[in-house]
């Protein structure tokens, strides 16, 4: 029988492949998600509630000889996270960081755009990154897997949080800053044309 | 807080994390004992978003001058000197501050440099927007006067009078930066 999975907040594919011990494209390809794939277009951002179908595992036959030792790898897929850090919309070029997720932290310096690229364990949920040295140095708090679908308020409103805009009031105001900024024409309300621009802004 | 997502399809994908920032100069008092030279050099100092979180830490340089990250709403900058915590809030306005010819324009940028208008007006911060010489404003205008070499350095001649005419403007825009 295969399991109907809820997704949680801070579910992605390849935590649900981790979880299950199948590989992500597997889940993702596999056509009781054809619907899910169809509407979220992205394995990486999922909304809470989305179900994913697990298909039940399947025995794989191997034979060796009975006279050695053979050894059998589980696979591990690795996921990464892309993060591009602008302040004041100038890139944070050439800056060295550290990243801690879990018990381990990664050294490591931002290219020339500002962007940094790091492979995390598909279960880690959440790191600290702190960013420059010296006088001034950055802490950034992050929660991996927690990015909402951009046809979601939430995930508007979490896009526009990060990329600097005062999300403490309503969505409206907030999308007027943005769209203020972009030089659109002033309507407060989320649309395609909006979700367009912001996820060319944002990444995702 | 910053929402990221795992990414597992090649490296087109990414998310961006923009912080603003704004421009702060930690100053000692505008008197003469300090001179010219009044940045505030080695205080440690935090900073804190809306939530309470620590988003940035820090040693101010000689001339005292900090880029304070904005974090939502507000900011929060914390002054840890010795054991002494000075707090301010700190807010991106989407306008300018009041023009300097203004007495809101004026009373803004004479408390921001440290000098005493009152606690008068909205915010309770003495930036009323009443013309001086009806309070305290002549008074302190009086002091930056005094504090400003060039209106009272040698060979000048304008009048100390705690009237805020062009020359004080002047002054005023040029130590508050604005």
């Amino acid at each position: 029988m295969p399991t109907q999975y809820t997704v949680n907040q801070g579910d992605c594919f390849s935590s649900i492949a981790a979880q299950y011990g199948i590989p992500w494209k597997k889940l993702w390809n596999h056509p009781d998600n054809a619907q899910l794939k169809a509407l979220r277009k992205d394995p990486s951002v999922l909304f809470p509630g989305d179900v994913v179908t697990i298909p039940d595992k399947e025995n794989r036959y191997e034979s060796r000889s009975t006279d050695a030792r053979h050894t059998f790898t589980k696979k591990s897929e690795p996921t990464h996270i892309k993060i591009r850090l602008l302040v004041d919309d100038k890139p944070r070029a050439n800056l060295p960081y550290e990243l801690h997720v879990g018990g381990s932290s990664i050294k490591g310096s931002t290219d020339s755009g500002g962007y940094l690229k790091a492979d995390i364990p598909p279960d880690a949920t959440e790191g600290t990154l702190l960013a420059g040295v010296g006088t001034s140095q950055s802490v950034y708090t992050l929660a991996f897997g927690t990015l909402d679908p951009i046809e979601t308020d939430d995930g508007v409103l979490e896009r526009l949080a990060m990329l600097g805009f005062d999300t403490d009031g309503d969505l409206s105001a907030a999308v007027q800053g943005f769209q203020t900024k972009e030089k659109m024409t002033l309507t407060g309300v989320v649309d395609d044309a909006l979700r367009a621009r912001l996820k060319e802004r944002f990444g995702q | 807080m910053s929402f990221i997502a795992r990414q597992i399809l090649g490296a087109t994908m990414f998310n961006t994390i923009t912080v603003r920032t704004v421009d702060i100069f930690l100053q000692k008092s505008p008197n003469k004992p300090h001179g010219d030279v009044r940045g505030i050099e080695g205080a440690r100092f935090q900073v804190r978003d809306s939530t309470g979180a620590v988003i940035q830490t820090g040693t101010t340089p000689a001339d005292g001058k900090i880029q304070v990250q904005i974090s939502g709403a507000f900011s929060t900058l914390e002054v840890l000197a010795g054991s002494a915590v000075a707090q301010y809030t700190i807010k991106i306005r989407d306008s300018a501050a009041e023009a300097v010819t203004t007495p809101a324009g004026q009373q803004r940028r004479l408390r921001m440099l440290g000098y005493h208008i009152g606690h008068s007006g909205p915010e309770g911060n003495g930036v009323d927007g009443i013309a001086v010489p009806t309070k305290e404003v002549d008074r302190s205008a009086l002091e930056l006067q005094a504090d400003t070499p060039a209106i009272n350095g040698a060979g000048q001649t304008n009048a100390m009078d705690g009237v805020v005419g062009n020359h004080t403007q002047a002054a005023l825009t040029s130590a508050a930066g604005v």
